[in-house]
């Protein structure tokens, strides 16, 4: 795909005689790149910082008009109260992992393994199996919520975190596109090669695919990974048992419908709740900085 | 669920707004017996707590294990699983209670695929969206007629006009565990500094009328608007189609026949005095300026309700309005009756707790009910819920949850507004959702004072006509 | 016997999706042709489904709300998804450069995506009240007026919902920089060496290297949009006046609140129609802008 800088020798010699006005050129545009962020990120980041507020104050202070930003006193004590004081949000925090991390290594692996066979692949009736996969993406959950509820009940499913983590075994639609799009990046000649030196399909796809499309399935994985996690409808139908809910169902019983509700402690429980994600985030940008793998074409 | 990626990306949780979200929502109504003297004689009941007293003839090889179904609130969810359960395990050891709750947004639709699944829960109340005329004609409900009479429960305890509340075609789907009813409540505080006299507690006092509340009002609203400082003389915090203000104009909303047939078959929103009703709550904002406009409204009312706000000194509200109160201990607040344009007629809030339809196990289910709706049940769940219950002679112990307001006033107020209650068509009437949501965006812009309620009022005659057929 | 070529990799294309295809069998048809069943009914839910016919689509033609529904989502996909792809892609391009804090600016714009649903609802309710919220403070500071009614007004409900959509284009740029990361730098200052400028750069060489994925966010947000429910459902419920009366709002009211999911499925497979044949026209026209790096397929 990329030729390793080195070959580029005629390049080189005439990048390092215009060096220093590119090097100043691209330093502007960086400092401006920086400006524009700092200005761009302020609306999405103000909310966050509303709700990290929030977090911190008493439950007066919450409602006070005009919103006040700094908390005083300062509740240190919202945080490890959100997750013991109304429900017992930490195991609901464990039962998010339990059944999240699962789902989202089996979605993304078996995606990319249907998104192979649609990129490479040619076949009689491929372009109408691909439409069949979009279109489940176009049917509203509402009009299927019950009878896949029925067909898990008639599993025996119900109750347990089955019904959200079996699927993903089978691959997701959205993943399935997505991936594909980028598989489709892989140019030929490396297959061909590839093929040529007696790779076999599958030898193929975990040493050549997999690594080039790195950055789609990492970007697949944080996409899947918050899905799962925020997923709200899904564990609400298909758990009953107080102790099994998960994190997102443990959020609303901070809500009252009729009283008080602790606005202080949904925030720093919302805040909790960012975490995880937000790690694998950060974390899974370092992957995907370390850019192109470089393979020579021999 | 996994495959639905995109939709579940989007898919959120829900927000459970403060009072004015409207729908079914806790509502508890003791419809109204003609004032009775005190009750020495239904006291039977009540004085034997550790016993299920009209249950005599209950077999005791029930047995069997039954879901109770309720929404994710703190408060109940603690007397389900804490109080309730653990008393009854001791009562009828044989029957295992399992609790189920849902948020409260998803009540209907989690109780709609478990019951098309087959397995509905067998215990339910009408803390959804939904209420018991709705569920009856969707086949959700299982008639108690002859459960009562062979399992020989005595409703005498209850006063007549609730035990008939939850009656369908000639049949009882369920018995009230408690009865809210509508009151005023107001903030001491304000109108002392203003110097103006409390709202009467007398249901019958005929000076208490809607123009006299309005003078009040008038004299206890400062700053109209702003943000910080304003203080309102009023709010009204039932909605229109529970029967709040429509019912004090003289308008009945729903046809009589709709209530015959618990489902709605013609609206009256054309009607002369709805009209004028509608026009008279627009004006509390837009016109006499002693009403917070919709904004403002729900932001103050966030902490601890209109009245837990302390900026709004009279609210039209039901009972539920006391349950934040208990938490803020420096408002004095008092309770009051409601003034009347033509009647003070209010709504009630009963509440029943139903036996699904297709419940595997109903006599497992009616033992839990009857221990819920009498007795031990009773009591702690006026305690625990703060719901003046349903049986009489238990009432002393809701009492004891205001220890701030004289006992005195409350039971005089409370009695009175018995008197003067309907139970809410809200329970009561199949097709009321489709209607209320048409309410509700029809009349946005008279609420804004952009347009007045004579003009929009016959196309939301016709939107809900229009709704109303496809029931 | 020798398979030929084709005929294997046919065989091989069938044996990479039959993950998916399994799935679809299992767990998705059943319920997608019961739900086609159900929109010829009339069906409660509790009760067993009456054969009604073609009545429920007829009613649909008479069904004004149908229309407003349908007026409105087309309205809102119209404006969010060309916008939210600008968007998107601006900030990807601007969050591609080695700038000091880079992760953190990346962080900071897929926070919102990541943010529990709870708070989320909760917080842009807060910032849009007209009186109270935070968006009109800063546009009474800036303007002196007052402010829109925001979610209360027929006017600016649909504005406020779309800002509310451009706050969580997160997940898109996150897919973006996935794409733009795999394009080899090498293409860039090659170009530069023969003297192309970024504008010309960026239509000659990214643009079109990221076609695949552009396409893909195209079809993936439409498809989304037209089916957007939570975020609404909670702020709105399609108010004021059936102004922000999304199609799936509607919907899930028939199906939930009226108890009417024979009508819902016939409102779900209309709108399955509607946006599959969008899709396939968008699909059809691909073959003119998409660029896909093994040509050959095309």
């Amino acid at each position: 795909m990329s030729m390793q800088s080195s070959d580029i020798l005629p390049a080189k010699q005439a990048r390092s005689r215009n060096r220093l006005g590119k090097k100043q050129q691209q330093r502007i545009w960086n400092t401006v790149t920086f400006i524009v962020l700092c200005g761009v990120v302020v609306p999405f980041v103000l909310p966050f910082l509303w709700m990290l507020s929030t977090s911190f104050k008493t439950l007066d202070q919450t409602v006070r008009f005009p919103p006040e930003w700094l908390p005083s006193p300062w509740m240190w004590e919202n945080y490890p109260l959100s997750l013991t004081e109304i429900v017992p949000l930490y195991r609901y925090f464990w039962n998010s992992i339990v059944y999240s991390v699962p789902a989202t290594c089996f979605a993304v692996f078996s995606s990319a393994i249907v998104a192979y066979g649609f990129a490479k692949f040619r076949a009689r009736g491929r372009q109408a199996m691909f439409m069949i996969v979009l279109s489940t993406l176009l049917i509203p959950y509402p009009v299927v919520m019950i009878p896949q509820f029925i067909l898990f009940q008639r599993l025996g499913w119900i109750d347990t975190y089955l019904p959200l983590i079996v699927p993903n075994l089978f691959a997701s639609p959205f993943l399935i596109f997505m991936l594909r799009q980028f598989m489709q990046g892989v140019p030929s000649e490396i297959l061909d090669a590839a093929r040529i030196d007696g790779a076999g399909v599958i030898g193929t796809f975990w040493r050549i695919i997999l690594p080039l499309s790195k950055l789609g399935l990492i970007a697949a994985s944080i996409l899947t990974f918050s899905a799962n996690w925020n997923d709200y409808l899904g564990p609400l139908l298909y758990i009953n048992s107080r102790d099994l809910f998960t994190l997102q169902i443990g959020l609303t019983s901070f809500v009252a419908h009729r009283g008080t509700s602790h606005w202080e402690l949904l925030m720093a429980a919302s805040v909790l709740a960012t975490l995880p994600v937000l790690i694998i985030f950060f974390v899974a940008q370092k992957a995907m900085m370390q850019g192109i793998v470089v393979t020579g074409l021999k | 669920m996994a495959d639905q990626q995109i939709a579940s990306r989007s898919r959120r949780a829900f927000l459970q707004s403060a009072a004015s979200l409207g729908a079914a929502a806790v509502l508890a109504a003791c419809s109204g017996t003609p004032a009775q003297p005190a009750q020495p004689t239904q006291g039977t009941q009540a004085a034997q707590p550790t016993s299920p007293p009209q249950a005599p003839a209950q077999p005791s090889k029930v047995s069997g294990t039954i879901t109770w179904y309720m929404n994710i609130d703190a408060v109940r969810n603690k007397w389900a699983q804490d109080v309730i359960i653990p008393a009854f395990a001791k009562e009828q050891p044989n029957i295992t209670v399992t609790l189920m709750t849902v948020p409260w947004e998803e009540f209907d639709s989690k109780l709609l695929a478990l019951a098309a699944a087959g397995t509905p829960p067998d215990v339910f109340a009408q803390w959804g969206q939904s209420g018991g005329g709705t569920y009856f004609h969707k086949n959700l409900l299982y008639p108690i007629d002859d459960l009562i009479q062979s399992r020989g429960w005595d409703l005498s305890g209850i006063p007549p006009l609730l035990q008939r509340a939850y009656t369908f075609e000639g049949k009882i789907y369920g018995v009230p565990m408690y009865s809210l009813g509508s009151f005023i409540f107001y903030n001491k505080k304000l109108f002392d500094e203003a110097k103006v006299a409390y709202p009467p507690t007398d249901w019958n006092d005929q000076s208490w009328t809607w123009d006299e509340m309005l003078n009040r009002a008038k004299a206890l609203t400062k700053d109209y608007g702003d943000r910080e400082k304003g203080q309102y003389g009023f709010a009204n915090a039932i909605n229109d189609l529970y029967g709040g203000i429509p019912w004090l104009f003289g308008a009945e909303i729903f046809s009589k026949d709709s209530y015959d047939k618990a489902k709605i078959t013609a609206v009256e929103f054309t009607d002369p005095k709805m009209i004028a009703a509608v026009q008279a709550k627009a004006d509390l904002v837009t016109k006499h300026k002693i009403s917070p406009t919709p904004a403002i409204s729900d932001t103050i009312s966030q902490g601890g309700g209109l009245l837990g706000s302390g900026k709004v000194a009279m609210i039209y509200g039901g009972g539920w309005e006391i349950w934040p109160l208990k938490d803020l201990k420096e408002l004095q607040w008092g309770i009051a009756a409601v003034p009347r344009q033509e009647t003070n007629r209010i709504p009630t809030f009963s509440d029943p707790w139903y036996i699904a339809k297709g419940s595997k196990n109903v006599d497992a289910s009616f033992a839990f009910v009857q221990y819920l709706t009498t007795g031990a049940g009773q009591q702690s769940m006026a305690l625990a819920l703060q719901a003046p219950p349903a049986v009489q002679s238990l009432l002393p112990e809701w009492y004891k949850n205001f220890p701030t307001v004289e006992s005195g006033a409350l039971e005089k107020v409370y009695k009175g507004a018995i008197a003067n209650a309907k139970e809410t068509p809200a329970s009561l009437l199949f097709g009321y959702g489709p209607v209320e949501d048409a309410y509700n965006q029809m009349l946005a812009p008279v609420w804004n004072g952009e347009k007045s309620a004579a003009e929009v009022i016959p196309q939301l005659q016709d939107r809900a006509t229009e709704a109303i057929k496809n029931l | 016997m020798q398979l030929s070529i084709r005929r294997r990799e046919e065989l091989w294309f069938y044996t990479l999706i039959s993950p998916w295809v399994l799935g679809f069998l299992a767990f998705t048809a059943g319920p997608l042709l019961a739900s086609l069943f159900f929109s010829f009914t009339r069906y409660d839910v509790v009760s067993p489904p009456i054969w009604t016919g073609l009545q429920n689509y007829a009613r649909l033609l008479e069904d004004d709300l149908f229309l407003q529904a349908l007026k409105v989502t087309t309205l809102y996909t119209i404006i969010t998804v060309p916008l939210g792809i600008v968007v998107s892609l601006g900030l990807a391009l601007l969050l591609n450069r080695d700038v000091p804090g880079i992760r953190f600016f990346r962080t900071a714009i897929y926070l919102p995506t990541v943010t529990s649903g709870v708070a989320l609802a909760l917080l842009w309710m807060w910032l849009f009240n007209p009186e109270f919220g935070l968006i009109n403070y800063g546009v009474a500071a800036l303007t002196g007026w007052r402010g829109p009614l925001w979610l209360q007004s027929e006017t600016w409900v649909l504005p406020a919902l779309v800002l509310m959509a451009l706050w969580g284009v997160g997940g898109t740029v996150v897919i973006y920089l996935a794409g733009l990361q795999g394009i080899p730098t090498e293409l860039y200052e090659a170009a530069e060496l023969d003297g192309a400028t970024g504008v010309t750069r960026l239509w000659s060489i990214t643009l079109p290297l990221l076609s695949p994925v552009i396409f893909f966010t195209t079809i993936t947000g439409m498809i989304g949009t037209f089916q957007v429910f939570t975020t609404i459902k909670v702020a709105t419920n399609g108010g004021p006046n059936y102004a922000s009366l999304v199609y799936v709002v509607y919907l899930y009211n028939v199906a939930f609140r009226d108890f009417q999911m024979g009508y819902a499925s016939a409102l779900a497979w209309v709108l399955f129609i509607i946006v599959l044949l969008l899709t396939l026209l968008a699909f059809r026209s691909s073959a003119s802008w998409v660029h896909y790096e093994d040509e050959e397929r095309r």
